[in-house]
Order: structure tokens, then sequence, then C-alpha cells
């Protein structure tokens, strides 16, 4: 058993057995939730996960299934799930969970058949989207909350569920870079650390309103901005100061900073850059 | 099951008695498992064996059939000896559980079983009391339902228990001290209030017709002289008690 994305992400693409429901788990683990393998007999599920720093707590029975390149996995593993799930529903997690998923992972696809039968209750992962998911999960962190969105998919989760996900922490980090260009403008990314005076944070906002429009960042809202401002100035991201609804950057440089926040860093770091060209070619 | 219908302390009618049972041998996991079981089996829709509930439950022919009593009593079952479906809330309720709705769920069944006489002496017992231990609490439901010590029926009790917890009537804390749930306290809070609030507008209507609201403010700081304000203090008693 790993904890490390690159392995375990290797062992989903070539494990099959119980040494690929063990790479699930892992993967499950990896992502944030608590996991762990259950079969001890026959009317049990590979293993579950609980999501137990979720605003709703919820907690996910996983179902595994491997087959050979050309197979494909039926539908009657989608009644086996259904079939342990009550299993599950015991004295500790009805007192502790709002809500129960089914969730079955498998490779290399799902029959027509297992797709159809998925819905209303049975949300179908194929390995390469959990593989998916633990690239997203590397980069932007997701919530318990976030993931419980892929979690409630009911038939087979599509590259345009994880989408929806990954779309909010995108256009997150373009309105981070906004924010920043409008503290920096007139002067070089590189030269940013220095100490500026406070801005007016409503000044800011109309500033980031009129840069989205010009890149053709799709319906910039107020509120998003603000959100954004108070995200920049929390602990976590500490991009900017802020006093009495004012902003300024902080003196740590914005290079510390976005190397600290590891893959989404990099990505805030190269929509400034290139928010940075586009609009000073336009100015 | 063995009972007498006059164990609580209080004349208890037949048709109560009849609707008081407990659950036997097996706790709150099996039962939930039995009752999920019923669905699966088509019990929304007609009356199913013990033997197909069995088969899907893994839990035994006999403890479902010692069982089905205490779920007929609590409203969700419904039917004869060897026979019985589930009634509209019980589907509903089981329903929500095989989905993963766990919180609907519990709504469900809180609210079909919260005026059940077992669950109200029970909730009534915990509210007196507490906080009650789990061990004091089975002992009382024991001699409400008017059954022995046995640990068939302990261990039923004990199911029982867990089921009011879960559904969120009852709270258990971590040092295994069990009160009314926090939302049935402000409720019946609210209820007390109420009569509270309609009491004292009865007696206050009976003890004068016409009322004054009078409202003095007197700011003191370092510099107030406290033998001043007593005389002013007494001075307005003095007037008002002439009014």
């Amino acid at each position: 058993m790993s904890g490390n994305p690159a392995d375990i992400i290797q062992r989903l693409q070539t494990d099959r057995g119980e040494q690929f429901e063990g790479a699930v788990i892992d993967a499950f683990n990896y992502l944030g939730f608590d996991a762990s393998l259950t079969r001890t007999q026959e009317a049990e599920s590979d293993g579950t996960a609980e999501a137990l720093l979720a605003e709703s707590p919820y907690f996910v029975v996983i179902e595994c299934c491997a087959v050979d390149q050309g197979n494909e996995v039926g539908y009657e593993k989608i009644g086996q799930i259904r079939g342990n799930f009550p299993a599950y529903l015991d004295e500790r997690r009805q007192r502790i969970f709002k809500t129960g998923y089914k969730l079955l992972v498998g490779k290399p696809a799902f029959s027509s058949n297992a797709r159809a039968r998925a819905d209303p209750d049975v949300c179908l992962i194929q390995a390469t989207s959990l593989i998916k998911m633990i690239d997203f999960h590397s980069k932007y962190h997701f919530s318990q909350d976030e993931l419980e969105l892929v979690m409630s998919v009911a038939g087979e989760l599509t590259e345009e569920h994880l989408r929806n996900i990954v779309n909010i922490y995108q256009r997150r980090i373009s309105i981070y870079a906004l924010v920043c260009l409008s503290l920096i403008m007139g002067h070089a990314i590189e030269s940013e650390n220095r100490r500026r005076p406070f801005i007016p944070a409503e000044q800011v906002v109309g500033q980031v309103l009129g840069y989205s429009e010009m890149l053709q960042i799709d319906n910039v809202q107020d509120y998003e901005i603000r959100e954004c401002i108070r995200d920049m100035s929390s602990p976590i991201l500490k991009i900017i100061d802020s006093r009495d609804d004012s902003v300024r950057l902080t003196s740590v440089s914005l290079k510390t900073i976005t190397a600290n926040l590891g893959e989404m860093g990099k990505e805030f770091f190269s929509k400034l850059e290139d928010y940075s060209n586009r609009l000073r070619a336009r100015l | 099951m063995s009972r007498s219908g006059s164990t609580v302390g209080k004349v208890v009618s037949v048709s109560e008695v009849e609707e008081i049972a407990v659950p036997e041998q097996i706790g709150w996991d099996a039962l939930t498992k039995i009752l999920v079981a019923y669905l699966k089996a088509g019990g929304e829709k007609e009356k199913v064996s013990g033997q197909a509930v069995q088969q899907i439950s893994n839990v035994s022919q006999g403890n479902i059939s010692v069982n089905n009593k205490f779920f007929v009593s609590l409203g969700l079952l419904e039917g004869e000896t060897g026979q019985y479906k589930l009634t509209e809330t019980g589907a509903k309720y089981t329903k929500a559980l095989d989905w993963g709705r766990i919180d609907e769920a519990k709504t469900v069944l809180a609210q079909t079983i919260k005026d059940k006489p077992l669950v109200k002496r029970t909730l009534s017992y915990v509210d007196l009391n507490k906080p009650v231990t789990k061990d004091d609490l089975v002992a009382k439901i024991a001699t409400i339902a008017g059954v022995t010590k046995e640990s068939r029926f302990s261990t039923g009790i004990r199911g029982f228990v867990d089921m009011l917890s879960t559904s969120g009537l009852l709270h258990e804390d971590s040092e295994g001290r069990i009160t009314i749930s926090k939302k049935d306290i402000a409720e019946q809070d609210l209820l007390t209030d109420k009569r509270t609030v309609a009491t004292t507008a009865t007696e206050s209507s009976k003890r004068t017709s016409i009322a004054f609201p009078v409202t003095f403010t007197i700011n003191v700081d370092q510099g107030t002289d406290v033998a001043k304000v007593k005389a002013v203090v007494r001075a307005i008693r003095e007037a008002l008690s002439e009014v």
C-alpha cells in the first residue's frame, strides 16, 4: 500500500484482482477519504470510503472490477453492490452520516447494459477517470464536498462531470491572476515584491471587471472578485494584505508564493504572465 | 414473549399493551437488515414470507419472526403471523435507506415512531431523569414493556435504544449519557413557553384590566450619590402605589 500518487496511478493501470482493489482504496485515501478494504465475507463489497470532513458527512461503498483488455465490466456488478449496500447501514453509519453512495470502479470499460442499469443510485468510474481525479487533486486539492459531486453522479462519470469541479478552480485562479495584475499593473511582474500603498478594494474590483471584459473571461461578477480577494488575503494563500477594505500585494515575492502553491501555483503564474502580456499588448 | 400488562406503575389499557413490543435477540444493525430485506423481497407491494426475508438479510428466520411484532407496533410493518408487508411509511423509510439517503430515512423514522406508546414513554422517562445511562434505560424499557431481564430482551432493547439514537430522538454523548435530542428539547421548551405565556396572560387578565407600561433609566457612574438614587426610587415607588 502506498500514498504516492505516481505509484497509485501505475497500480490502477496494471493491477488486477485484490491488488487492483488495494490500488483503488489507496486512491481514495489519497483523495482525502478515510478508506479501507472491507471484504471479509461473500455478501460484502470491496471497500468503503468515509468523508467525515464534509459539511454533510457521507460514505461510499466501493466495488472494484478489473477485466481483460477488450472485455467489459458487466451489469452483474451493479446488482452485487445494490445487494451488499444494506450490510453497511450499521448503527454507527446511520448515526454519523447523512448520505451513503454506491460506487463501482472498473476497467477497462463498462458494458452498455451496466451503464444503463446504474441509474439512479450507482456511480460508475473507470480506472482512467479515477486517475484523472488523482491528477486534478494533486493540483487543486479537492474538498470532500467537491468530491461528493462526483460520488453523487448516477451512471458513468464523464469528463464533463470532472470539468464541472475543475472549472470552479480554474475560474478562481483566473480571477486571482487578474486581482494581482490590478495591483501590479504598470510594473514588471518580477518587481512586484516592492511595497506599494494600499488601494481601495472597490477600485481593484472595478479594474478586474474591466480586465476580464478585455480578456473575454465570461461573466465575472463583483461578488466573485470579492470572494477571491478574501481568499488571497487568507493565511493559506497570503498573496495580498488587506486593511479597512483596502488591499496591496504582500512583501513576499509572487514567485515564492506560487512555488509554495505547487501545481496550482504554476497555473496561477502562467495565467498571470499570459494576461499581463495580452493586456500590455492592448493598452 | 412473557409480559404482564400492569408493570409500569400506572394502569395500562389493553390496546396500549398490545401496541408495546420490544425487539428480541438482535441489535439495530440486524433489525435494519430485516427491514431493508422486506423491501428487496417485494414487501412494498405484497406480503412476503420470513423465508424470503431471511435469504436476503442473512438473519435467521427465527429472529425475523420474533421481531415482526415489534415492527408492527412501530407502524413499519403490517400483516399477521408468517406474512408481512411494509406499511407506506415503512416502505418510504427503507427506500430512503437503500438509496443511501440516510438523513431523509432518519426523519421518516422519527416521524413514524415518535407517537408510538413505547417510544413516547421512553422519551418521557429520559426527559424526566436526564441524563440516563444505557443500562438504566434498558432496564426501564423492559419494565415498560413488561418483559424479563433475559439477555434476549436486553439485546433487543439495546437495539431499540440505538434505533432512537440513530433516528435523532435520543442523544447519547461520548460518555454514554443519554438525553432526549436537542431538537426535541427545543420543541418541548417551545410548548412550555407557549403554556407559560398563556398562563401568565390569563393570570394577569384576572388581576387587572389596565396596565401602565412605565420605564425609568438611571445612569450610575463613580460620582453618583447612591443615597440620593435610593431616595428617588423610593419616591417613585410611593407615587406609583397611589395611582
